[in-house]
């Protein structure tokens, strides 16, 4: 039951100022409760005293110890009330030391509702929305209008008229596209008289690619979107392509279930594409750390809680992240209820420890359209490559020659254990045969073999080309092992590994083939430096000239284990690193010229050997011979398998036609690399698989290093909300499928809200991450129902839900304040007007890039760098890097939604209008009204550019006179014609400004300067300037920075 | 033209904060009118009414934030019993299971390391001072009060920085110089209320993050400005080339002109607001390099903020600007010295540091004090966290590095409030636990809350249906004793 009431507006619970009411337990009681109560007797168990709940009904009348909170209409019986009313501070509520008080408003309102019977409901988001159906036909009205209506004259205000069609076009073109409209666009609905016009405006709006990019400025904020990895370093990663995703799904007005459920789960639908792979990375836009001292666990949980976080704001609307350490304080989700749901987020493959450069792995390959193109390109050249290259080959085999020698005795038990050759004499070409395994290695550059090697040709590293390639024995620290070389070096003193197999990032394990100060060595490691062994040759080699080297390994992990040969003759070592027990197995590969990363040593090498077995000192004389040579001559009848395949790898690089086509097919091979090698990743969500499952529990207090293990927590969802599906798999898919389940009470509401939001500048609910019961109390509670149960019942269609909004006379209302309406309603929540705000941070520079031209109309890449002031990125940056290196050309005029996003130091002129620095997610931007402001558009170069190139358009296009060209620069940012007055004033300006010009031609000159694009005109500069001035006068006004 | 008492006739205050602050929960929204009015550069009392909760015995602070990690050990925890303790095992006694950052949590010794600098009692009091590196501290310690037991849980230095910042290791929180921005608004009607300056060490070392000064959930008003070295000593601060202030305040009144007669024909008071802002913005074209320009300081100065005070952007530099800006009214100053993280070379990195910073923090607190501002400016010199006693990497005669430690660390305040010559707080021989008095970060943060006139637990802004602020969920103190 309701009652009349008149209530004093004191606080935003009600925003309106003297207006009569009704006591409404969901709007005016439960907030009360729930913000000056629950903190001690509400959901949190731990902290709740005198075991009263006031957030459960069966709890705040039910008598406990003789006493009852509540008893309904009965004043004198509700302890509650005489609490809040006491004189002695031993026994009012909310006590002192809670720093909260009850005004006196609520307090009435507290009598009024127990007087009045003490109505109870469940918090008002929790109860599935129904939908309130309105004659509309008869009401001659749609339904946000009925319900927008029927409270404004509930408040005695009336509704405005509707808006001019040039304001109308103008904040119907920004609210859907970003952009201003353009003069014919303005010309051709002023033109258009039938009825439908606007809502073809509207059509024609909703379907260009530019809706997409709009919507996702929204989107971007929500998904803390950012092209770094924020922590510690702040490295770059590649996640535009999941950006460029979110602009494609609403262009395409891909359904908002979808839309979610591919980005919280998209790894795991049936033959994910690729496509929704990429989508699936919206959870991995969290920020993560590369910082070297972190302790992987502790960054691992933060990520799962920040998805959490995430989710909940953007799809609940429930402040979910304070059950993290105990229970929430005012919703019902306990502290165990928080880790169900974490649990869903917990089982991800992505470490803790992320990496600094790029993207952290799982990712998925992105080929772009052009890349597609370009592969199934060479991919059928390179088939058609192959076959000629077959057909060499078997013409070479036919060639080989017979042989004149008896094999060399014991050769064959040498050679047994040959894994892998590399005789380097192939002409050209950047990968390497290897005459034993007949596994190609790759080059990572072009590599030009050098005609005199010590057998035939060799090749020459300069320390940081490198060829690699899989298929490489992997050794073992228990393994045998010989590796053999004949090496040249260039300088006395030169380092650095010429051969290895050795992963530096993971504390160098793995093998090298080192040299160190001009002397041969070797590097056998498990962790390096305590788990490995180093020796290092006491001779030096001999620079400039042809020295062999071979080391064998006996699999001891001690220094004893290993031998240094130079020349065929063992030599003494030092040892560097003494004991090796763990194993050396990596899965980088093997790679001559350096290590997985660097280390590459200056030198000519040929002739290379890799056997799994320690030869004998007789053994590596034999290694010093042309291997080549001696298979060649060898008696074809008695050649071991071995001395076969080496002498057909000759016959082949003998070849000159064999040697041409298989030149061809590596050119063409490389191309292939490239594009792959080259292309973009995209980080992704993928779940351990089951046998790896990690196990979830509760954290105490939130602690990483606090698990309480006695129990594990299962995925699930709070009691508060619908069930979850019987036997349904405890996975993402579920969640996301869950958030969308028909009784679902809170997503489609979300969803309605942060679109209003969109077209009101604020939600029908005015906290829009939090419909929890702290939040705010709705302004229009049937609409919000209505239009949350109308976008699911028409398949979530977000197009459809848009054009509904801005087709209601509510939006198309004039935006003119009145003094009666902004005296009852200064916050504009009932809207007897339509909102007028500040354009958000991206579209004051986009505004100013299309209208001077400049905007490149373009979509999607990677993030772009316009300008921005020197020396910000510096600054802050880890030992000053990365630097910041602003792009040229076209890339300075792309919409600012590419502008690339440093997170720790994010572009200013963005960031001052604003602009969240995205490291958490954030579903509604504050609007601010700041002198810095004022400064950045004045004075930002990208602006001053802006009003170059707008002034030089005005001159073109805008007529002869000055009146002309201030009316027409006027009417193309505004879309109006100028008032007598505007019109005067703008003429004044100029004309100060030309005199002030003509006086100091030099000024001119240089406000014509400001950014990288030419000026082109052949204006007199003084007048060139003036018109900067006028446009730039222009650019600042109130009207063109704001959505009327 | 006065745009304030025109905005002032013209509005009804609420409608600024339907538009422009709407985010904030109800008890909040009343309390943001004033400054919002004005937008960064606020008349005094942000919260209104609200604040002070009671007199206050700070009016501003100057923050001296040394990122990295400064070694407390080295420079203010010394005890002569480190010198036996120099080169032995720690004892596990000592580090009791302690989590260790994964810096050092391989290594397979961690040996103690005394101080390699001459060390002195200094003071009244006799406190120990590293008087080779921090002489002119030193020549302070009867100004200041050092705490030697400030404690923080972050080991690494991105979660311990905006920890102590934002009062909270999660992102999306005000910094403390923002919560100040936002309560208690600018002294000043042309100078922000909050201001970060950045300077750096030999090398830049550790990350800074726009977050440290950044708004958080207040509206973005509040951030941290910036203050630069450079031309535009705030971004954008200088019109463009070939734009002279005659030029500028003509297209300025032809712009307040145009938003007076729309202001007239729309009725919106944010139209009003806008024209006080731009005209702000022209008054702060003259009123900030009239505070950077510090030619006219006398010579004295320099010579007693030192050698380096000259440099443009050099610490000793920022901190005559942070005097100026103190002058000013600028609430909240915090400067920012980059280059503190010593895990090896801290002998001579160390010392390096402290020839940029001792003096012209000495000279800071003295010149305050000839200035008689002393009394109400709280000058405060620490970082994110300490070191280890133990040595990170090789400890040989003259070098040798130290890791993260967030059990102990020192900082010290002087003015505002806080006591002169005085000491508290003890913590063991290694100076790597508390004995006595810990203060927790927040338990700082709270204080200086109080010094401002601010009950750190009242306080508070609705974010997400919780009463956030700045010094966090759990139960934290004013550290009275070290109060004047």
């Amino acid at each position: 039951m309701k009652l009349p009431l008149f209530i004093l507006a004191t606080t935003a619970l009600l925003p309106l100022a003297g207006i009569s009411a009704e006591v409404d337990f969901a709007r005016d009681i439960r907030p009360i409760l729930s913000d000056k109560c629950f903190f001690c007797h509400g959901p949190d168990e731990e902290h709740r005293e005198a075991d009263l709940r006031l957030d459960l009904k069966e709890n705040a009348f039910q008598a406990i110890e003789g006493v009852t909170a509540f008893r309904a209409g009965d004043l004198n019986g509700s302890e509650a009330w005489h609490r809040i009313i006491s004189d002695d501070q031993e026994d009012l509520m909310p006590p002192r030391e809670s720093n909260k008080k009850l005004t006196g408003r609520e307090i009435d309102l507290m009598k009024a509702w127990i007087e009045s019977g003490a109505e109870w409901t469940e918090h008002w988001a929790f109860i599935p929305p129904v939908k309130q159906e309105i004659d509309v036909k008869k009401a001659g009205t749609s339904h946000i209008d009925a319900f927008i209506k029927s409270r404004l004259a509930a408040e005695s205000l009336n509704p405005s008229d509707e808006t001019d069609r040039r304001t109308l076009i103008r904040r119907l073109t920004f609210d859907l596209t970003g952009l201003p409209p353009t003069k014919t666009e303005v010309k051709n609905l002023l033109g258009d008289t039938s009825e439908n016009a606007v809502s073809t405006l509207v059509d024609r709006l909703l379907a260009s690619p530019h809706f997409g990019e709009r919507m996702a400025l929204m989107w971007l904020d929500a998904a803390r979107y950012g092209d770094t990895s924020v922590m510690h370093a702040d490295g770059p990663r590649d996640m535009w392509p999941w950006r460029d995703w979110v602009v494609n799904a609403f262009n395409q007005n891909q359904p908002y279930d979808q839309f979610s459920i591919e980005q919280l789960a998209g790894d795991l639908l049936p033959n994910a594409s690729n496509a929704q792979l990429i989508a699936s990375g919206f959870n991995r836009n969290h920020p993560s750390s590369d910082e070297g001292g972190a302790i992987a666990e502790e960054l691992r949980v933060s990520y799962v809680a920040d998805r959490v976080k995430t989710t909940s704001n953007v799809w609940l609307g429930l402040s979910m992240e304070c059950a993290q350490c105990h229970d929430h304080k005012y919703d019902p989700i306990s502290h165990k209820e928080y880790y169900q749901f974490y649990a869903y987020f917990n089982n991800t493959e992505d470490p803790g420890m992320q990496t600094r450069k790029g993207n952290q792995s799982p990712v998925v390959e992105v080929v772009t359209e052009v890349e597609e193109d370009k592969l199934k390109e060479v991919e059928k050249t390179l088939t058609e490559q192959r076959a000629l290259v077959e057909t060499e080959r078997i013409k070479a085999l036919a060639k080989v020659a017979p042989g004149t020698a008896d094999p060399e005795p014991d050769a064959a038990a040498r050679l047994k254990n040959l894994k892998h050759y590399f005789p380097l004499n192939e002409s050209s070409g950047f990968t390497l045969l290897d005459a034993q395994s007949s596994k190609d290695l790759a080059g990572k550059t072009i590599l030009l073999n050098k005609p005199d090697g010590k057998f035939g040709s060799a090749i020459e590293l300069n320390g940081s080309r490198t060829f690699e390639g899989p298929g490489f024995t992997e050794f073992d620290n228990k393994s045998k092992m010989t590796i053999s070389a004949w090496v040249k070096i260039a300088d006395a003193n030169t380092g650095g590994a010429v051969l290895s197999k050795m992963d530096s990032s993971k504390d160098y394990r793995g093998w090298d083939l080192w040299i160190q100060g001009g002397r041969p060595a070797m590097h056998i490691v498990n962790k390096w430096p305590s788990n490995a062994v180093k020796v290092v040759g006491k001779e030096k080699l001999k620079p400039n000239q042809w020295e062999h080297v071979a080391i064998t390994y006996n699999g001891g992990g001690t220094p004893e284990s290993v031998k240094i040969y130079l020349n065929g003759k063992p030599i003494e070592h030092d040892v560097e690193a003494k004991k090796l027990t763990g194993t050396i197995k990596n899965e980088v590969p093997f790679k001559i010229g350096g290590r997985s990363q660097g280390g590459g040593a200056k030198a000519e090498i040929d002739e290379i050997q890799v056997y799994d077995r320690a030869l004998s000192e007789k053994e590596i004389e034999w290694t010093q011979r042309d291997l080549t040579a001696e298979s060649v001559n060898t008696l074809a009848r008695k050649r071991g398998s071995q001395q076969t395949t080496i002498a057909n790898t000759d016959a082949f690089s003998k070849s000159g036609q064999f040697k041409k086509q298989r030149s061809e097919e590596i050119l063409t091979e490389a191309k292939r690399l490239q594009i792959l090698t080259g292309k973009t990743t995209s980080m992704v969500m993928a779940d351990n698989p089951p046998e790896k499952m990690r196990k979830t529990y509760i954290l105490d207090r939130g602690a990483y290093d606090a698990p309480k293990e006695d129990e594990v927590i299962v995925p699930g969802t709070p009691a508060i909300l619908p069930p979850l599906p019987a036997n349904a798999p405890a996975n993402r898919l579920t969640l996301a499928n869950w958030l969308f389940s028909e009784d679902h009470p809170l997503t489609s509401r979300v969803a309605v809200n942060q679109v209003w939001q969109l077209f009101f500048g604020h939600g029908i609910v005015n906290s829009t991450a939090d419909l929890g019961a702290q939040g705010d109390f709705p302004s229009h509670p049937e609409l919000l129902d209505w239009l949350a149960v109308d976008f699911r019942e028409n398949g979530w269609d977000m197009k459809r839900l848009a054009k509904q909004i801005v087709m209601s006379s509510t939006y198309r209302q004039s935006s003119h304040v009145g003094a009666k309406d902004l005296e009852k309603d200064p916050e504009n929540r009932l809207l007897a007007r339509a909102p007028r705000f500040r354009l958000q941070a991206e579209m004051i520079r986009d505004n100013a890039l299309a209208l001077s031209g400049l905007l490149l109309d373009e979509s999607g890449g990677p993030g772009v760098k316009p300008y921005q002031p020197p020396g910000l990125w510096a600054e802050v940056s880890l030992g000053g890097n990365p630097k910041f290196i602003q792009d040229k050309g076209d890339k300075l005029f792309r919409r600012s939604l590419y502008t690339y996003w440093k997170r720790s130091s994010p572009p200013p002129a963005m960031v001052i209008f604003d602009a969240p620095n995205r490291e958490t997610c954030v579903v509604k931007r504050p609007r601010t009204n700041t002198p810095l402001q004022a400064l950045a558009a004045m004075n930002d170069v990208q602006l001053m550019e802006a009003s170059r190139h707008l002034a030089n358009r005005i001159m073109k296009e805008g007529g002869q006179t000055t009146t002309e060209r201030a009316g027409y620069l006027f009417e193309l940012a505004t879309a109006r014609p100028p008032l007598s007055g505007e019109l005067e004033t703008l003429v004044e300006v100029h004309d100060r400004s030309l005199a002030s010009y003509q006086g100091g031609p030099e000024k001119a000159t240089q406000v014509l300067s400001h950014g990288d694009s030419e000026n082109t005109t052949t204006f007199p500069a003084p007048e060139q300037a003036a018109w900067t001035l006028v446009a730039s006068l222009i650019l600042n006004l109130d009207e063109v920075l704001t959505r009327n | 033209m006065n745009a304030l008492s025109e905005l002032q006739q013209l509005s009804n205050r609420r409608q600024f904060l339907g538009q422009s602050c709407s985010l904030l929960g109800g008890a909040a929204l009343s309390s943001l009118l004033p400054s919002q009015l004005s937008g960064a550069v606020s008349a005094p009392g942000g919260m209104g009414s609200a604040l002070p909760h009671f007199a206050p015995k700070a009016k501003r602070v100057i923050y001296l934030f040394m990122a990295g990690g400064p070694s407390h050990i080295d420079m203010f925890d010394y005890k002569p019993k480190m010198k036996e303790l120099h080169g032995t095992e720690l004892p596990e006694s000592i580090r009791n299971g302690q989590r260790i950052t994964g810096m050092t949590s391989g290594q397979k010794e961690f040996p103690c390391v005394a101080p390699m600098f001459n060390f002195e009692r200094v003071g009244e009091r006799g406190t120990w001072m590293n008087t080779d590196i921090l002489p002119h501290t030193a020549s302070i310690a009867d100004k200041i009060t050092l705490i030697r037991t400030m404690n923080t849980e972050a080991i690494n230095h991105d979660p311990a920085i905006t920890y102590i910042n934002t009062g909270t290791q999660q992102f999306g929180h005000p910094s403390m110089g923002s919560w100040l921005a936002y309560g208690l608004g600018s002294l000043s009607d042309n100078l922000p209320a909050y201001v970060t300056m950045i300077s750096v060490g030999k090398k830049p070392g550790q990350a800074l993050y726009a977050r440290l000064w950044g708004s958080g959930f207040l509206p973005s008003q509040y951030q941290g400005v910036q203050f630069r070295s450079g031309n535009d000593p705030v971004l954008y601060l200088n019109n463009p080339d070939g734009i002279d202030s005659n030029l500028r305040r003509s297209m300025l009144d032809g712009l307040g002109d145009l938003n007076r007669q729309r202001l007239q024909e729309v009725g919106d008071p944010e139209i009003a607001s806008r024209i006080s802002q731009y005209e702000m913005a022209f008054r702060m074209q003259s009123s900030v390099p009239d505070l950077m320009d510090t030619t006219e300081e006398p010579d004295y100065i320099f010579d007693q903020y030192g050698p380096q005070s000259r440099e443009k952007g050099s610490f000793a530099a920022n901190c005559i600007l942070a005097r100026r800006m103190a002058e000013r009214g600028t609430r909240f100053i915090q400067l920012f010295h980059r280059g503190w993280d010593q895990h090896g070379s801290l002998p001579k990195e160390l010392a390096h540091n402290c020839e940029s910073v001792d003096q012209p923090a000495a000279a800071l607190v003295k010149d305050l004090e000839e200035r008689g501002m002393l009394e109400d400016t709280a000058v405060i010199f620490g970082g994110e966290f300490g070191r280890t006693i133990y040595s990170q990497g090789k400890l040989t005669k003259d070098n040798h590095g130290r890791d993260h430690h967030g059990r102990c660390f020192s900082t010290w305040v002087a003015g505002g409030g806080f006591k002169a010559g005085f000491d508290y707080g003890e913590t063991d021989d290694y100076s790597y636990n508390i004995v006595k008095d810990p203060v927790h970060i927040n338990d700082f943060n709270a204080t200086v809350l109080h010094n401002l006139g601010i009950n750190h637990e009242r306080f508070t802004v609705k974010h997400q249906g919780l009463d956030s602020r700045l010094t966090g969920v759990e139960k934290r103190r004013v550290v009275k004793e070290i109060l004047t």
